[in-house]
């Protein structure tokens, strides 16, 4: 069964090994908020938030909305960070470094208004509910503006079916609320530029993506994050009949769609090596060519949360089957 | 025939069984009386071994129950409680089949043997017919005529009735207590109704604080003086019919 | 003496008919799977395997029959009977109509047991966790029989809430362990036990948890006429020459390790424990030599066709199999009471 990502997410991931490649593309952060900066409105999981000017003291409840406002360049807004799944990306960690941390996980209710905060961003819902700081409504009513990612947003109101545009979108809307639009625009653009040249080498190979699960493999389906990244990257998503963003499967069927590519997902609680070993282990999986031929590609958990590190599990993805040989017949 | 003698059980906080020394003949019914708390319940309970005295002895034929097996004792001495139900289905022929459950010789199947002692068990009880209904479709009185008969099924030298009348109406009373003075089976059985105890018993044995205070012919035993100073009751004694009767005056 | 005879002949061919039932059910249930095998494909393989005949069938559709298939068709089988006698053994013994082989804690030990292979990260794959479970099992049934059974006298009531007691305990410290670690991985094996799935069947497992269910049952077969004399309580069992205690104790240590063994295999599968044995009353009366011949096949049967479902219906998605046996068990069931009902 697949825990919801929001939960997923909201356990303390220790340390991943990320292959850290690409420049920085964010906009120069010295600059100054542009000319336009006032109040904006958005609706936000169904709910208006609406600032009547940019918000000066941010406090960011999770690592992926702490990298989108340092990527945007507004270190200099934020009062207090929380949540570190992974070890913040080395392009931002001179500015991280000088940001409080309020907590390891979810910041207590107390702890969040002791920093003073005028608006709080979350990745995830699970930031408001009681295993956060609470009720979302409550802070509102406080007059502390509130922002979750669209793609953590509770069902009803997430985007049907996940794409990399979702994530721009994001990227552009806190932009807005803080009145630096045109850096938004240079990150989306050098991030697509990166998307566009990684896809076009993939030749259509088809993917499954192993997230975990020895039993019954856990893969990703139609609507989620990995068919998000599946997607940019050119590839076809075997499992993309299933319903949701991840589903239980069995090996019986990856058996039986003789997928050209095997996607491990390398996260600190189930590391690509030990799904490697399973797969060499496993009386019948090791005689399915993708598996006999080696064709896997690793990619890092923490790429595959909507954020800026999307275009590295793209690129990882991409690269990854380029560079693999072309498939011997089974 | 069923001995006891000086027969004690306590329980920390009281004595139970007091001396108890008394005697089933052969082929008779004995009388167990006394008021609630008297320790009726648990003689008929240490004579069926299911709770061990702390002095004394009882003999079944000259043999001490506290040496017998479970199982050889079972074969001996069958137990008709007050009240005995069942969430479970089971038909007439399944529960008297229980009593043969201590005479099995295999594991699995019911011999020719069970399926004889079952009916004629049944036939003894009046219940002839009854073999294939469900406990759930029984009355009060069929239930315990239906227990009587596993009972009977065990075949025992000696039958305990542990105030089997108590949930009845008197028809079914009467009824239960003439089945078994008719089976002619060596029985002690603890009683409530002084009446019935009359009626049906040999000898009677009258306990009062765990202590026997009288034993022999209800005629002879059952007088007002006892009923006064066990029961604490106003009654008068008449003889009717060559019966004893019983009438009590309301507590002044 | 007639209507015995036309009941016992009725039971015995429920059985009969059970039993065909289930060699046809192992059969059907192998040729059925995402994969598309003909039916022809599937036995030539097994045919193969058990020495019959030569295949000509690709290595990997070799391997989807004979190691996916067939060891996971038999331990739902071994899993659905096993459960199936050891609730009915359990809920006569406690004489408790809602007590089931999860009753003393078996299943929360196994979770905690689970979680704690897990998290203190003992070897990888899941015959560690498996054992784990076998573990935590052992220990929490132990536990539970050291506090109710202290004075030799083993009363349901006490062994009944000890157990519950325990089982909150354990699911307590399974929370705890969670929340502590915050390892998901440990959340998916907890969801992994609570719901039950027979996807990690394989032969190794199999060669196990047959022998466990074949040693219980027969030890169970044995003791069906004494369980009968439980139909009263245990004092009208002690005056029909059963010694109740020894009993109690032989049959709740047996049943409980082969509890163990089966969670440690497919989690905690719930309703089959609990439900199959008053639908098997239905069927064939509440006298145990008729009733087990009777739950441990419709067991088996129940089990095998339910975690056919669970890997088909949803294709290519699948369901721990716990999820459906409520889902379907639970209509079949009360279809089945109303019809008793209207029969009277």
């Amino acid at each position: 069964m697949r825990f919801p990502m929001s939960w997923r997410v909201a356990v303390p991931l220790s340390l991943v090994t990320v292959l850290l490649a690409g420049c920085s593309t964010a906009g120069d952060p010295a600059a100054a908020p542009s000319a336009s900066a006032g109040p904006a409105a958005v609706t936000n999981c169904g709910t208006p938030v609406t600032v009547s000017r940019p918000p000066a003291r941010v406090v960011t409840m999770n690592q992926p909305a702490t990298e989108i406002m340092l990527a945007l360049g507004l270190q200099d807004r934020m009062v207090g960070t929380a949540y570190l799944d992974d070890e913040i990306l080395p392009d931002y960690a001179a500015a991280y470094a000088k940001i409080p941390v309020l907590a390891k996980e979810y910041p207590g209710k107390e702890k969040l208004l002791e920093a003073e905060p005028d608006f709080v961003y979350a990745a995830f819902s699970s930031a408001f509910s009681d295993e956060g700081v609470g009720d979302r409504a409550e802070w509102q009513r406080l007059g502390v503006g509130t922002y979750i990612s669209p793609a953590g947003c509770p069902k009803q109101t997430r985007p049907a079916k996940l794409a990399i545009s979702d994530v721009f979108a994001e990227i552009r809307e806190i932009a807005a609320i803080f009145g630096v639009s045109d850096r938004a625009e240079a990150l989306i653009a050098g991030q697509q530029a990166r998307i566009d040249k990684a896809a076009g080498s993939t030749k259509g190979a088809r993917v499954v993506w192993w997230d975990g699960g020895s039993d019954a493999p856990s893969v990703g389906a139609c609507c989620g994050a990995p068919d998000m990244v599946m997607t940019a990257a050119g590839v076809t998503n075997v499992f993309a009949d299933a319903t949701g963003s991840w589903a239980d499967t069995g090996w019986e069927t990856v058996i039986e769609r003789d997928p050209d590519v095997i996607v491990l997902v390398d996260a600190s609680w189930d590391p690509a090596d030990k799904k490697k070993a399973l797969l060499a282990g496993h009386s019948t999986l090791k005689d399915l060519p993708a598996v006999r031929q080696q064709r896997y590609v690793v990619i890092p958990f923490s790429s595959t949360v909507a954020g800026v590190r999307n275009v590295r599990g793209i690129e990882a993805l991409a690269q990854g089957v380029a560079a693999l040989p072309a498939k011997a017949g089974s | 025939m069923l001995e006891i003698t000086d027969v004690s059980w306590a329980v920390p906080a009281a004595r139970i069984l007091d001396h108890i020394t008394c005697t089933v003949p052969a082929g008779s019914l004995v009388g167990l009386l006394g008021p609630n708390g008297s320790g009726k319940t648990t003689l008929i309970r240490a004579v069926a071994g299911l709770v061990r005295p702390d002095t004394g002895a009882m003999t079944i034929a000259g043999d001490h129950i506290a040496g017998l097996r479970r199982l050889a004792l079972a074969r001996r001495i069958a137990l008709l409680a007050q009240h005995a139900d069942t969430d479970l289905d089971l038909t007439v022929r399944d529960v008297v089949l229980l009593g043969r459950i201590p005479h099995r010789r295999s594991r699995w199947s019911d011999t020719a043997d069970d399926h004889t002692a079952v009916a004629e068990a049944l036939t003894r009880v009046d219940l002839a017919g009854f073999a294939d209904r469900t406990w759930l479709t029984l009355s009060g009185g069929e239930r315990q005529r239906a227990q009587l008969a596993r009972a009977f099924a065990q075949e025992p030298e000696l039958l305990l009735l542990d105030e089997p009348t108590n949930h009845l109406d008197i028809g079914h009373q009467l009824q239960l207590l003439s089945l078994v003075r008719r089976a002619k089976v060596t029985t002690l059985a603890a009683l409530h109704d002084l009446n019935l105890a009359a009626m049906f018993c040999d000898t009677v044995v009258v306990l009062h604080h765990g202590r026997v205070v009288a034993t022999g012919p209800p005629t002879e035993v059952l007088t007002s003086g006892l009923l006064a100073g066990v029961y604490g009751v106003d009654a008068e004694v008449r003889v009717h019919d060559g019966r004893t009767v019983i009438c009590y005056r309301p507590p002044s | 003496m007639r209507p015995a005879r036309v009941r016992t002949a009725g039971t015995a061919a429920i059985t009969l008919t059970l039993v065909a039932g289930l060699l046809v059910s192992v059969g059907a249930a192998v040729t059925v799977g995402p994969a598309d095998l003909s039916i022809g494909t599937v036995w030539a393989v097994i045919g193969e395997h058990l020495g019959l005949a030569q295949a000509d069938v690709s290595v990997l559709r070799d391997h989807i029959v004979w190691d996916l298939r067939l060891p996971r068709v038999l331990a739902a089988a071994a899993v659905g009977a096993g459960l199936a006698a050891a609730g009915a053994v359990m809920q006569t013994v406690t004489r408790n109509p809602l007590a089931d082989p999860y009753l003393l804690g078996v299943s929360s030990g196994a979770a905690l047991g689970a979680v704690l292979v897990i998290v203190a990260g003992i070897g990888g794959g899941m015959v560690a966790v498996s054992g784990g479970a076998f573990a935590g099992a052992l220990a929490t049934f132990a536990v539970v029989v050291l506090i109710a059974g202290r004075r030799g006298a083993l009363s349901p009531a006490r062994v009944v809430l000890t157990g519950v007691a325990i089982a909150q305990l354990c699911a307590a410290c399974t929370s705890f362990v969670i929340i502590w670690v915050g390892d998901p991985n440990a959340t998916q094996s907890i969801t992994f036990w609570l719901s039950g799935s027979l996807a990690g069947a394989t032969w190794a497992k199999l060669a196990w948890a047959i022998p466990a269910l074949a040693a219980v049952l027969l030890l169970v077969l044995t003791q069906a006429r004494t369980l009968n004399a439980f139909a009263f309580g245990e004092e009208a069992a002690a005056t029909l020459g059963v010694d109740v205690t020894r009993t109690r104790w032989l049959l709740l240590i047996a049943t409980a390790l082969l509890t163990a063994v089966l969670v440690a295999i497919s989690g905690a599968i719930g309703f089959v424990g609990l439900i199959l044995p008053h639908a098997a009353r239905f069927l064939a009366g509440p006298d145990h030599r008729r009733l087990l011949p009777v739950v441990v096949p419709a067991g088996a049967i129940f089990l095998i066709w339910v975690d056919t479902a669970a890997r088909t219906v949803f294709e290519p998605r699948e369901l721990p199999v716990g999820v459906l046996t409520a889902l379907l068990g639970v209509p079949a069931f009360l279809m089945l009471l109303r019809r008793r009902e209207v029969r009277g």
